[in-house]
């Protein structure tokens, strides 16, 4: 078992297995050795880390993501596999933004690539198919671009 | 939970995590994402999310690194090829109903052999091109030219470079005694980018076979021998058409012998083969003529099929039926067992195919839509004035032999009423890249290109409302600004928005339609 604790001071008791999801947590703990020392998530606070914990329980078993081009699986097919999002973690990902965006900051910081991959999909999700101002909208950005500069992106990217 | 204006979301991460979620996208994604703001447009400028989209296409048109070489071009190029369906779909679009030229100079092959290359393949002055195919990403063209004098065939490998301004350079040539070969088709080798396979098909006799020969890109590029198969349950001169199960080294043979049809699944790496056949036919009834002449013509450079592998089945058109066959296990040739034969899982009868039709299969909407039970896997079948929309369900999660692995199922039928795309879609070749389907007709001094957008098809509601009648096309023609007299073959792709064509007198000449960017901008 694993004590952690995130920056709102809550504590969790955690299997080995699934904090070492986090190579963060792994290396922390091959650095310090055996021993029941809590491990401060400077960064993360408790709501966050309850769904990152939900995501580490659930995916504890699966096999690593393996980078190697070896094997049978065929370029499309493990193009495909790594693009996917499967039908629990749709349910998963189906948060408010603020909440999402957090969730991908408290993977990027614990390390925890397959919870980063899995967020951005969520996030590529909601941009797909969607016209610039249909994004604006999605995600408030403020367009900041002057007249002259906007017709020009525009320009350089539909010209044949 | 952390209550931030929303505003500020996107600019709190990194722009590292931001490359992360433009790896999901597609080229036209990013391009809406890049026009937003400052920081997005500086983020979509960095070559790792240009190398990351031109790869989701690239795996899914069968595209390998040696054709387009990602870690060696420049952004500017990445971003263009990438880009390039959308873009000639910009391009009809912007031409609507009117009239464009080739946008940069055309290219001609040289068919004249060196003096060397005369001593070393025993050649005659000058090469006649036979023959020609254009590999999936329309970089590289082999052409054929029969050495009737040797009865043997000269295959040459062409570079045509991604730019359109390049010269085109024979980059090797390779002898083959058999006689008398067609070109097939072009496959990749799925665990070596820099591999293609060139099939080609001796029709006999005494049978025909079926060459495959190794296409090396690495360095220096060679062609050399590789595997053959006899197609032994057939006659003597029969026509033999293959298609290349995508993303495998896989073909799908077919042809017609004994009053069936037969559709031979050989996996070229592995050498391990099966035979698919149909019911029987009856010859003298004109409707089945109609299909073999039909077969006959169904050239593979037309990409004209009415063989669709997909995924784990195999589907064919004949006389208005789709018969389903799921994919048995391959026998080792080596084995020296005999091919069994496999029928058909199903037979469907959609209400108004008959022939002629060609399939395509809308693959993948976007990278991680296959998830979204709102996109399934959709298959076009175009016919005469109609196009249907095939929704493929996935029908067997037992596996169970008995059943069809996939079963396509009518969802729509789209009347092109239009005069004008009616005569396009019955004459035409069709390819479709990304979000469209491009028609390319040929006429006397141009090309006459069709775009039709299927994301249209897909929206059943939203056609309900316009009616059959509804589904909006774009044309244009495709000058070639030179003239020649008739053209045996042609080929294009929507990627480089490049056509190839044979004259009847013998010329390959090379039409590009999009303008690749400067190369010193970077």
């Amino acid at each position: 078992m694993v004590i952690l604790i995130t920056s709102d001071n809550v504590k969790y008791v955690v299997e080995k297995d699934v904090a070492e999801l986090s190579v963060l947590v792994k290396n922390m703990l091959e650095d310090i050795g055996p021993s029941d020392e809590p491990i401060p998530l400077h960064n993360v606070t408790s709501t966050v880390f309850n769904k990152v914990l939900e995501y580490c329980i659930y995916h504890r078993n699966d096999p690593p993501p393996s980078d190697d081009d070896e094997g049978c699986a065929s370029p499309l097919h493990k193009y495909l596999a790594s693009h996917i999002c499967s039908e629990w973690d749709q349910r998963f990902f189906d948060v408010d933004q603020a909440l999402l965006f957090d969730i991908i900051l408290a993977a990027n910081y614990l390390d925890i690539k397959t919870l980063l991959d899995d967020a951005c999909k969520a996030v590529a999700h909601l941009i797909q198919g969607k016209s610039t101002e249909e994004i604006r909208g999605i995600f408030n950005i403020v367009n900041d671009f002057t007249p002259e500069e906007e017709a020009r992106v525009k320009k350089e990217n539909v010209s044949s | 939970m952390s209550v931030e204006p929303s505003g500020r979301i996107l600019d709190k991460l990194s722009p590292d995590v931001l490359v992360n979620i433009l790896k999901f996208l597609s080229p036209k994604d990013i391009i809406s994402t890049r026009q937003t703001s400052k920081l997005l447009y500086t983020v979509t400028k960095s070559r790792t999310v240009w190398i990351n989209a031109l790869r989701f296409i690239m795996v899914r048109y069968s595209i390998t690194e040696a054709i387009f070489p990602l870690q060696k071009m420049t952004l500017s190029m990445l971003e263009h090829i990438a880009l390039s369906p959308y873009r000639f779909a910009a391009l009809v679009e912007k031409y609507h109903e009117s009239t464009t030229q080739p946008l940069t100079s055309i290219r001609t092959l040289s068919t004249r052999f060196t003096d060397e290359e005369k001593k070393t393949y025993g050649l005659p002055t000058s090469g006649r091109v036979d023959d020609f195919l254009m590999a999936p990403g329309g970089r590289y063209l082999v052409t054929l030219s029969y050495q009737k004098t040797q009865q043997s065939t000269l295959f040459t490998l062409w570079d045509l470079g991604l730019g359109g301004d390049e010269a085109v350079k024979a980059v090797a040539r390779f002898l083959d005694p058999a006689g008398m070969t067609g070109i097939c088709c072009l496959s990749m080798d799925p665990t070596d980018p820099q591999v293609l396979y060139l099939i080609s098909v001796q029709q006999g006799p005494p049978r025909p076979v079926i060459f495959a020969h190794k296409v090396s890109l690495m360095g220096t590029p060679q062609i050399s021998s590789f595997r053959e198969l006899e197609i032994s349950a057939t006659a003597p001169y029969s026509d033999c058409e293959a298609v290349v199960v995508p993303d495998s080294s896989t073909l799908v043979i077919s042809t017609f012998y004994d009053g069936r049809f037969h559709f031979w699944v050989w996996d070229v790496l592995a050498n391990a083969a099966t035979i698919l056949w149909s019911q029987e036919y009856i010859v003298t009834d004109s409707p089945t003529v109609r299909i073999i002449v039909d077969l006959h013509q169904m050239r593979s450079q037309d990409w004209l099929s009415q063989v669709l592998p997909y995924n784990d089945c195999i589907m064919v058109i004949i006389e208005g039926q789709i018969l389903v066959y799921n994919i048995p296990p391959l026998v080792p040739l080596d084995s020296r067992l005999p091919l069994p034969f496999n029928s058909p899982v199903i037979l469907t009868t959609p209400p108004t195919v008959y022939f002629g039709s060609f399939f395509v299969v809308e693959d993948f909407e976007s990278p991680t839509s296959s998830a979204n039970p709102d996109l399934p896997p959709y298959m076009l079948v175009v016919d005469h004035d109609q196009l249907m929309v095939l929704e493929i369900k996935d029908s067997n999660p037992l596996r169970n032999d008995r059943l069809p692995n996939k079963l396509p199922i009518v969802t729509e039928t789209v009347n092109f009423t239009d005069p004008v795309t009616r005569l396009a879609a019955e004459k035409t070749v069709a390819k479709k890249c990304e979000d469209h389907m491009f028609f390319v007709h040929y006429d006397e001094s141009a090309f006459l290109v069709f775009a039709l957008d299927v994301r249209q098809l897909y929206d059943v509601d939203k056609l309900d409302k316009l009616g059959t009648g509804g589904v909006r096309t774009t044309n244009t023609t495709l000058e070639f600004s030179m003239s020649f007299h008739g053209v045996h073959s042609k080929q294009f792709s929507p990627i480089l928005g490049r056509f190839c064509v044979l004259t009847d007198a013998n010329d390959v000449h090379i039409f590009d339609y999009l303008v690749a960017p400067d190369r010193d901008d970077l």
